[in-house]
């Protein structure tokens, strides 16, 4: 083989590696274990929506808000990934944050089935939700959970998932997030 | 040009084995210095026995005790009784059998020859007691076991004494107390 194969090769083999070892930076525990906890699924936050004149401000995962009239009795929908047409998969997911405008902190753990055999949602259970929390099948039988501010203004949230049963790892970017003022949203169909 | 080529074959090799060992460094002193190990002990049981059937994953072993419901888990703390530590252990998980988030915590202390448990709250009923050999132990009560998971972070008032992965042994049983 030419050097300049042997060198790049190389390259990206040591690239690999790095990038590798760098995702588990929000990994505790052993991948694919079940237990292991997993950071960072999700993290944003909501500034304002302000009077409604055009889209609300946000960064992170939050970054692209719609136009709401203000920032009163905004829910935070987020579609989970799996859906009952395809996915038997149990979760664990621990939302945690600051809503300033509310005036709370929340700590909310959510535990669920998502079940192929029979299309439905079993063995739900959220806890600690001081703010109205909801496990449901979206339309599309995408499973979503939602919380609902009473404020948004200033909210920090972030996600962290554990594996549990026969449930996967959920990483940055499997969990996709509706901002409205319905109390139930509707994703396309999750089929990965 | 293949002697090069092969120089740097072998460079390669050993610049990926020098990049897992450091970041296994990393990873496993991750709670150096830290009063907080998270991971200390993860395990996912499927059933102890009955309709529910019998199998486990990870660090408590698969046992069959004829039942899944109303089993304890039991935790020997590698503490010794004449060791001066108080601790915290707080438990995580889903119980798909009870349909049920787990999050309790346990908070004790050895000193002057004893174990006391200070205080325990949360989803789950956890005590603790000391086993027939001395050792201090904590239980966790299950209605049921089914498809449950869980997973262990440990406190400590010191770092070096806090309890990390290796350290905490789970058994399932239908007693209130064991010894092993």
């Amino acid at each position: 083989m030419s050097l300049q194969t042997a060198l790049t090769r190389m390259t990206n083999a040591v690239k690999a590696r790095l990038a590798q070892y760098l995702s588990l930076k929000n990994v505790i525990g052993a991948e694919n274990v079940k237990g292991t906890m997993y950071r960072n699924v999700f993290s944003g936050f909501i500034s304002s929506f302000g009077t409604g004149t055009g889209p609300g401000l946000g960064e992170g995962d939050l970054a692209l808000l719609p136009t709401l009239a203000n920032d009163s009795n905004v829910y935070l929908h987020f579609r989970l990934p799996m859906n009952t047409d395809i996915h038997s998969r149990m979760f664990y997911l621990n939302f945690k944050g600051y809503s300033f405008g509310t005036g709370v902190t929340f700590d909310i753990k959510v535990g669920g089935y998502c079940y192929q055999a029979t299309g439905q949602l079993l063995n739900t259970n959220v806890l600690n939700a001081n703010l109205t929390t909801a496990v449901y099948k979206d339309a599309n039988n995408n499973i979503v959970v939602s919380i609902l501010f009473p404020s948004s203004y200033f909210t920090t949230i972030e996600l962290e998932s554990m594996i549990v049963g026969n449930g996967v790892a959920m990483r940055h970017g499997d969990v996709a997030c509706i901002v409205s003022k319905n109390s139930a949203a509707l994703f396309p169909k999750y089929t990965g | 040009m293949s002697a090069i080529t092969e120089a740097i074959g072998r460079y390669s090799t050993s610049l990926l084995n020098l990049i897992d060992a450091g970041l296994a460094a990393v990873k496993a002193n991750r709670d150096t210095g830290s009063r907080i190990a998270q991971d200390v002990l993860s395990s996912f049981i499927v059933g102890t026995g009955g309709v529910q059937t019998v199998g486990a994953s990870g660090d408590i072993p698969s046992v069959d005790l004829g039942t899944s419901a109303n089993v304890y888990l039991h935790f020997k703390l590698p503490y010794l009784l004449s060791d001066t530590v108080s601790f915290r252990l707080n438990f995580k998980g889903y119980s798909y059998g009870e349909s049920k988030i787990i999050e309790c915590d346990v908070v004790g202390a050895i000193r002057n020859g004893g174990f006391v448990v200070g205080g325990a709250s949360g989803t789950h009923t956890v005590s603790g007691y000391t086993s027939a050999s001395g050792k201090p132990m904590i239980r966790m009560l299950f209605p049921s076991l089914y498809y449950s998971t869980l997973s262990v972070t440990s406190y400590c008032q010191t770092d070096t004494k806090k309890v990390v992965r290796g350290q905490l042994q789970g058994r399932a049983s239908l007693s209130s107390t064991i010894d092993f």
